[in-house]
């Protein structure tokens, strides 16, 4: 019975940790366009899709910015791992749900690959507590093996896809 | 069976050798076994020894391209153009540099060519307009490599000394490569797709410097 009470209290503590931090998962694709400067000037070509999925959550009820940290993963071209940590932070325009996120962008394997990237998304209630995310992003990258000498790199993506309250 | 021919489309889209002209921003936009230089994706693998032919001077200025000096090759595939340079000099030596080449005498047009491009022309002079004496550089060069080479007239061997240092080994191209233990394709299978290119807007961003 005392072991009984205890398990109690202890779900019950650890419950009351979890509204401390307010989590989400997302999902999503993103494609676009990506420039970079090449021996005869400005060379524009379609970004591969990815897959990303992130981690996102608002602590301490501080519901005016979200941390987030997330994967990315190329679906074609070569395969490579990238880890986009970041702070969102969610605004509303006539009712309708925003957030604008700051945050690095770096691939790390194989290849790696350092830049910024500011986003812009609307994220609409969709089915029950699931919201969609919709929006572009912007990356800039500077460093990294990736590139060839003396070169940068700008993605400009649209991205598609869902958030799930946790 | 629709599922084989379906691999087999995507087996042949992945394996085929049409990375030569890819255009590319990243190394990673190239396929394993390329990197990404000036905008082109180029092979990391040696080229084969390429047998010389007198006829073709233009190979020894492709081959000239290890030298990393696009000028100097522009220079010099215009100086070892015998027809032109006959053509615009006067000069009895552009006609004997002529006549060796038509022979194919490979070792007088490679060493002529090599000579030419690095060491007797400044990279600043017209093609044009110093033809004269860039013939009667390759013909300088010629008739003591004439001398020295007992190849002169017969067929080549493309495993002779004489052609080596011209087409023997791979071309380099710039200095691009990916430092190897941290290369984009380091045990990681190709995909094959590649991105797809789009027009290139020269909108003045981030030009090199």
């Amino acid at each position: 019975m005392r072991a009984l009470l205890c398990s109690a209290l202890l779900l019950g503590a650890n419950t009351a940790s979890a509204k401390q931090v307010e989590a989400e998962l997302g999902v999503g694709l993103v494609t676009g366009l990506m420039a970079g400067n090449v021996a005869s000037g400005t060379l524009w070509m379609g970004s591969p899709f990815k897959l990303r999925a992130d981690w996102a959550a608002h602590i301490e009820e501080d519901y005016s910015r979200r941390y987030r940290i997330g994967l990315e993963v190329p679906l074609h071209e070569r395969i490579a791992l990238g880890i986009r940590p970041g702070v969102d932070f969610p605004f509303k325009v006539i009712g309708w749900p925003f957030s604008i996120g700051l945050g690095l962008r770096s691939y790390v394997t194989p290849y790696t690959l350092h830049g910024v990237e500011g986003q812009l998304s609307w994220r609409p209630k969709l089915l029950g507590k699931i919201e969609l995310d919709a929006g572009g992003s912007a990356s800039a990258f500077f460093f990294g093996n990736d590139l060839p000498s003396q070169g940068a790199l700008i993605e400009f993506h649209g991205h598609l896809g869902v958030r799930l309250p946790l | 069976m629709r599922f084989f021919l379906l691999l087999i489309a995507i087996a042949a889209a992945g394996c085929g050798d049409d990375n030569a002209d890819q255009l590319c921003i990243r190394h990673s936009n190239c396929a394993m076994g390329w990197y990404c230089s000036q905008g082109v994706c180029r092979d990391k693998t040696p080229a084969p020894v390429v047998v010389a032919d007198a006829g073709s001077p233009a190979d020894g200025g492709v081959t000239d391209a290890a030298a990393g000096d696009v000028l100097s090759i522009a220079d010099a595939s215009a100086a070892a153009d015998a027809s032109v340079v006959g053509d615009v000099s006067s000069s009895s030596d552009a006609s004997d540099v002529q006549t060796d080449a038509a022979l194919g005498d490979v070792a007088i047009t490679d060493v002529a060519v090599s000579d030419v491009a690095v060491s007797d022309i400044a990279p600043g002079d017209a093609p044009l307009a110093d033809a004269a004496s860039a013939t009667d550089a390759s013909a300088a060069d010629a008739d003591q490599v004439g001398d020295a080479s007992p190849q002169d007239a017969g067929p080549v061997d493309p495993l002779s000394d004489a052609a080596a240092p011209v087409d023997a080994g791979p071309d380099p191209g710039p200095l691009d490569v990916p430092v190897p233990d941290l290369a984009p394709d380091a045990g990681i299978p190709d995909r094959g797709f590649g991105s797809f290119p789009l027009p290139s807007f020269d909108t003045g961003f981030g030009k090199p410097r």
